[in-house]
Formats: C-alpha cells, sequence, structure tokens
C-alpha cells in the first residue's frame, strides 16, 4: 500500500507476459493443427489415388485395350465394374482425381494418378501415384481353332509311333518293334517345316511306351523283360547313342511297363496287370539323382494303367479297370501312396489317356458305340472326381490315344483313331466341349502326342509319321 | 511484523505474475505437443505414400519382367530400374525356359522398400501365374 504503483506495473506486466503466451500458444497450435490437416489430406488423398490406380489395374485384367493413352477419371460404372468416367472424378471432401496414362509400347502403358485438394486456409496439395502396366497376358500363340500341318516326317515302314516328347529343338519319338519300328527315334525340329531325323543308328531293341523329361534325363518305359524303365542322357541328341544310357530299371515281372510321369524328384510308373503276387500295377521311385531309380512304393490293382497325370498330390490314372476307368492316388508321400478312389463311367471301355488341369480332369477312352469316348470331369472339392456337377462328354469317333492341353487351359488336343480326324482340338475351358479343329492324315491313326508351349506346337505321331501342327496366327480368344 | 512474515500479501501482482508464467508454461507444452503430434502425422502421411507408390514400383517391376521374359524366356532379371517415383530392384529371375520361373522384385522410394515375389506357371503363349503376394523377406529368392 506504500508502493501503489509498482503494482500496477507488475498487473500490466502479467497481462502483458499472459497475452503473448496465448498469441503464441495458439500461434504453435494452429501450426499442429495445420500439420495434423495436412497429413490427414495426404493420406485420404494417398488412399484416393490408390484407388484410383487399382480401378485401371482392374480393367486391365479385364481388358488391356481398356486403358487408352490420355486423361480419365476412373469409377465403378453401372455394371459394377470399374471404367473410365470423364477426365477425373471430384470425391467428397474436395479431393479431385485423374488418371493420366501414356503408351510405350503397344503392350506397355504408364499411368500416373493424382488426386488434388484445395482446402483453402486450411491448405492445398497434391499427391501422385505412378505404375507401369504390361500386357503379359495376351495369348502370343496362335489360334487354336484352326490348325494346319506345318511339317512331318513319314516313315517308309510301319513303326506305330507311340509317344513324342521335345526337348529343346529335338523330338523323341518312341515306337512299337512288331513292324520294322526301332523303338526310339530323334529328330531335328530346329526347322519345323521338315523335321530331319538323327541318330538313326540307333535302336531301343525293344517297344517303346511313354516317356518323361527331367532335365537332361529322358524316362522312357521299354517293352523288354529285364529293363523296362531306361533313362538316357539326351544332352546331345544329334549324336544320341546307346552310351547315353544312364541307368534302367527291372519292374516286377516282365515287359509290364506302359505310363511314366515325373513329378519333382519323383518318377511314377503305370504297368500292365498282373495277377502275379509282387507285380504291382502302380510305383513311385526316388530319381532326386540322376544316375539310380530308387524304389519308394508300389500299388497293386486289377487294371492296365497307360497314362498318368499329376495334379496337387494327386496322380490320375488312365485305368482298364472295369468298375473305375479313371483312378486317382494320393501321391502326396510318395514313400506310402495310396488309393483314394476312382469312377465308373457307362460300360466297360477302357481309359486310354488322361490329363489334370486346374478346371477338370480329362478322359479319354477306348471307342465303343454306347458312348462318348471323351469325359471331363469336374475339379470337384476333392482330388476324385465327383459325380455332379458333370461329367460331360463329347463322342470323337474312336480311340482316345493321347491327350493333351495347351498352356491357357483352353485348346484340348487329341490323337484318335477317328478315321478322318486323326487329331482333334476340343474346347475344354468350358462343358460344351465343342470341337475347335481337328486334322485328318492319311498316315494312320493318332497313337500319341504332346503340346509344346514354347513353341506353341502340337507334336503328334500315327503309325507311320511324325507330325507336326500349328495354329493359325493372329490373337486368339478362347471361345 | 506481518508484513515481513508474509511480503506477497500487500503485492497480489507477483501471484498474478506467477500464476501466468505457469499456465503459459502449460499452454505451451501443450501447444508443442501438438506441433510434434502434427509434425508426426504429416511424416506418417508421407511414409504412406512412399510405402504405396514403393509397392506400385515393386510390381511395375514385375510388370517388365513378365514383359522381357516373355520376349525372351533367356531375360535373367538383376538390375535396377529408374521409374517416375523412385526405383525398383530386380533380382536373378529362378528357372528357366517357359514354365515354373521365380521373379522376385523389391520397390524402393527413398528409405521405404516393398517387396513382391511372383510364381509363373508359364510364359507362352499366355502369361499363367501360380502366385503373386507381397511378403516381408523373399522366401523363392536370395536377396
Amino acid at each position: 500500500m506504500r508502493r501503489p504503483a509498482f503494482l500496477l506495473v507488475e498487473a500490466l506486466i502479467g497481462i502483458a507476459l499472459f497475452a503473448t503466451l496465448v498469441v503464441a500458444a495458439y500461434g504453435i497450435l494452429l501450426q499442429g493443427q495445420a500439420s495434423s490437416i495436412r497429413g490427414g489430406d495426404r493420406v485420404r488423398a494417398t488412399e484416393l489415388t490408390n484407388r484410383a490406380l487399382q480401378g485401371a489395374k482392374s480393367m486391365r485384367a479385364e481388358s488391356f485395350a481398356s486403358i487408352t493413352a490420355g486423361t480419365h477419371g476412373v469409377a465403378v460404372g453401372s455394371d459394377g465394374q470399374w471404367t473410365w468416367s470423364g477426365s477425373q472424378i471430384t470425391h467428397s471432401g474436395g479431393y479431385i482425381t485423374s488418371i493420366a496414362v501414356s503408351s510405350l509400347a503397344s503392350d506397355w502403358v504408364r499411368l500416373t494418378a493424382t488426386t488434388r485438394w484445395n482446402h483453402g486456409t486450411n491448405g492445398s496439395g497434391s499427391v501422385a501415384l505412378s505404375a507401369d502396366f504390361t500386357n503379359w497376358k495376351q495369348s502370343l500363340g496362335g489360334n487354336w481353332s484352326s490348325i494346319s500341318l506345318e511339317g512331318s516326317y513319314i516313315d517308309s515302314g510301319t513303326p506305330l509311333f507311340n509317344d513324342v516328347v521335345i526337348t529343346g529343338n529335338y523330338a523323341f519319338v518312341s515306337s512299337e518293334t512288331s513292324d520294322g519300328g526301332v523303338g526310339l527315334y530323334v529328330f531335328d525340329i530346329t526347322n519345323k517345316a521338315a523335321p530331319v531325323r538323327v541318330a538313326s543308328s540307333f535302336t531301343l531293341g525293344a517297344p517303346g511306351y511313354q516317356m518323361a523329361l527331367s532335365g537332361t534325363g529322358l524316362y522312357i518305359t521299354v517293352g523288354s523283360a529285364s529293363d523296362e524303365i531306361k533313362v538316357y542322357n539326351v544332352s546331345s541328341p544329334s549324336s544320341f547313342s546307346s552310351s547315353n544310357l544312364i541307368t534302367s530299371y527291372d519292374l516286377p515281372g516282365s515287359a509290364r511297363a506302359r505310363s511314366v510321369a515325373i513329378g519333382d524328384a519323383t518318377l511314377f510308373v503305370g504297368a500292365a496287370e498282373s495277377a502275379t503276387a509282387g507285380q504291382d500295377e502302380f510305383y513311385t521311385f526316388d530319381i532326386s539323382s540322376s544316375s539310380t531309380i530308387t524304389f519308394q512304393d508300389s500299388l497293386d490293382d486289377t487294371a492296365t494303367f497307360v497314362d498318368i497325370s499329376l495334379r496337387g498330390t494327386g496322380a490320375y490314372l488312365a485305368s482298364s479297370k472295369d468298375t473305375a476307368e479313371i483312378r486317382v492316388v494320393d501321391v502326396g508321400h510318395p514313400t506310402n501312396i495310396t488309393f483314394l478312389g476312382g469312377y465308373n463311367l457307362t460300360v466297360v471301355y477302357d481309359g486310354l489317356s488322361v490329363v489334370a488341369f486346374s478346371e477338370g480332369t480329362l478322359l479319354g477312352r477306348t471307342n465303343g458305340p454306347p458312348i462318348s469316348e471323351l469325359t471331363k470331369f469336374d475339379i470337384g472339392t476333392a482330388a476324385v472326381p465327383p459325380s455332379s456337377p458333370g461329367p460331360w462328354y463329347r463322342e470323337m469317333g474312336g480311340n482316345v490315344n493321347a491327350a493333351g492341353i495347351d498352356a491357357s487351359e483352353c485348346a484340348g488336343f487329341f490323337a484318335t483313331s477317328n478315321t478322318t480326324k486323326e487329331l482333334q482340338v476340343v474346347n475344354v475351358s468350358g462343358t460344351a466341349l465343342g470341337e475347335l479343329a481337328s486334322y485328318n492324315t492319311t498316315t494312320g491313326d493318332g497313337r500319341g502326342l504332346t503340346y509344346d508351349a514354347s513353341l506353341d506346337r502340337v507334336f503328334m505321331v500315327t503309325n507311320t509319321a511324325f507330325l507336326i501342327i500349328k495354329p493359325a496366327s493372329g490373337t486368339w480368344i478362347c471361345p | 511484523m506481518a508484513n515481513r512474515k508474509w511480503p506477497m500479501v500487500n503485492r497480489p501482482a507477483y501471484v498474478f505474475l506467477i500464476s501466468v508464467l505457469f499456465i503459459g508454461a502449460i499452454a505451451m507444452s501443450t501447444a508443442a505437443t501438438l506441433v510434434v503430434l502434427g509434425v508426426g502425422s504429416m511424416k506418417t502421411s508421407i511414409a504412406t505414400t512412399h510405402s504405396t507408390q514403393a509397392m506400385h514400383n515393386a510390381e511395375t517391376c514385375v510388370e517388365q519382367a513378365l514383359r522381357s521374359l516373355r520376349t525372351s524366356v533367356s531375360y535373367d532379371g538383376d538390375e535396377t530400374i529408374t521409374l517416375t517415383n523412385g526405383t525398383c530392384e530386380l533380382l536373378a529371375i529362378g528357372g528357366s525356359g517357359n514354365t515354373d520361373r521365380i521373379i522376385c522384385a523389391k520397390g524402393l522410394v527413398d528409405e521405404t522398400v516393398r517387396r513382391v515375389e511372383v510364381e509363373v506357371a508359364a510364359l507362352r503363349p499366355i502369361g499363367l501365374i501360380d502366385s503373386w503376394q507381397e511378403v516381408a523377406d523373399f522366401s523363392l529368392c536370395d536377396e
């Protein structure tokens, strides 16, 4: 009370300090709030930009041609599919998204999606994301709804060719020996219009049946009494000779091996039926070492297995068993295999060929008036073909001796004994099993075939010929 | 005597002044915290953008690898590609020939990395993919 003026000054200082601190704190607070808002805006813009790119990617999945150069908005159309919508899309909150597409090649585009916003005093900004799309789903193969002969080798005798496998620019073709065949032939297919037989002095010494390749090893089932599975080194096909034999294996019984398939380091062999104890019909071998064939397990059955196809942990066998023309074996553990079951088709015509693919299983059978020789089974939920939905059938007009499928799993190829359609190409992607094309040869029955994806060719063998079939050129979409 | 024992009683502005300083300190601390949070939010949003772009970069690398492989199955990858926003690293492509190929790609934006691993069933005549997935660490390739 004696120095009142000091009180006034102190109060003024206090008020001034308070005001300064409040202003400073408010300014800093606004700064923090603005940063938070900008961060939120940016996250939202990033999500909207990414959504636009994902929408464009979805459009690409449907049709690469729809990704046209220019600046677009992208939105969900009335049909529920992503589609271009104007030159930009305005989202709630004032975010505007557009995609600029530039073409780098006919099968390559670069997309830059940008989202911009302007919230006035609350800030503005933009986010841009970029990505490249290429048309890697585009078919580089030909049109299998129209086929023609590209080249052939016609033998002067009747070798009765059985099977064919392709390694690089060479084809190995097995044959019977009953009418002059040598059991195994080698062809140089560098010029597919004119395949040339090489290593022509080689003879297998017994009929050769199915073959499979693993690396440089050719595994062939042979109609011989003591070495029914032979393994040859095929790294130098042009000089192929008996000295290329790596090893062989004698199955129980005599000349019983018929079919062969390889999955990972396991060799699967199907054999002719035998009632003798110890002579089983399906075998697994460890071939992790290319120089040895080591027995793992076998199964006995009352059937001959002339073809094997692998899918997942299942081996699908074309069977002569009257009550199960297709048999399924669980081979998830090759040292302990078990029958999972089978499917009993109408009457008793044998299964001759089988292809297990991602949509189902195809079985070709012996020709018979009351049946349609080609059967497609649904893949089902279990490994064994289900009775519903399907199966679906197609009349082939002859034995379906061998089957294959293209990499797109649309065109199924079938070597048949149909006298005017030895090769039949069937649309196997649906249930209608419609014919896409066929080829008529005068060289005898279609007896074996393989489709090579890298060459996009079907190699078929008949009684006397090795044929190379090509598709028509041009882009092909499975009908 | 009372004045000597409690000198502030007669000068209440000191109480006011100290209170102002105390409240001001709290206000400044709160404001500073908000600034730190705001900066954190901003950094998170930038990281989100970078991460998203890094994923697109990795997938762009796979797309380009598929295109190159379908042109020539002998294409072996093992290269770094500069993109519009960042880069991508393509590891050595696994397998050989037309089927069963492995593509591993890393997308990078600044220090943000995303990895994609692809198992290719077939290259031609059409590209068929067994699996296409983002991974934390490559299991099919040696990085």
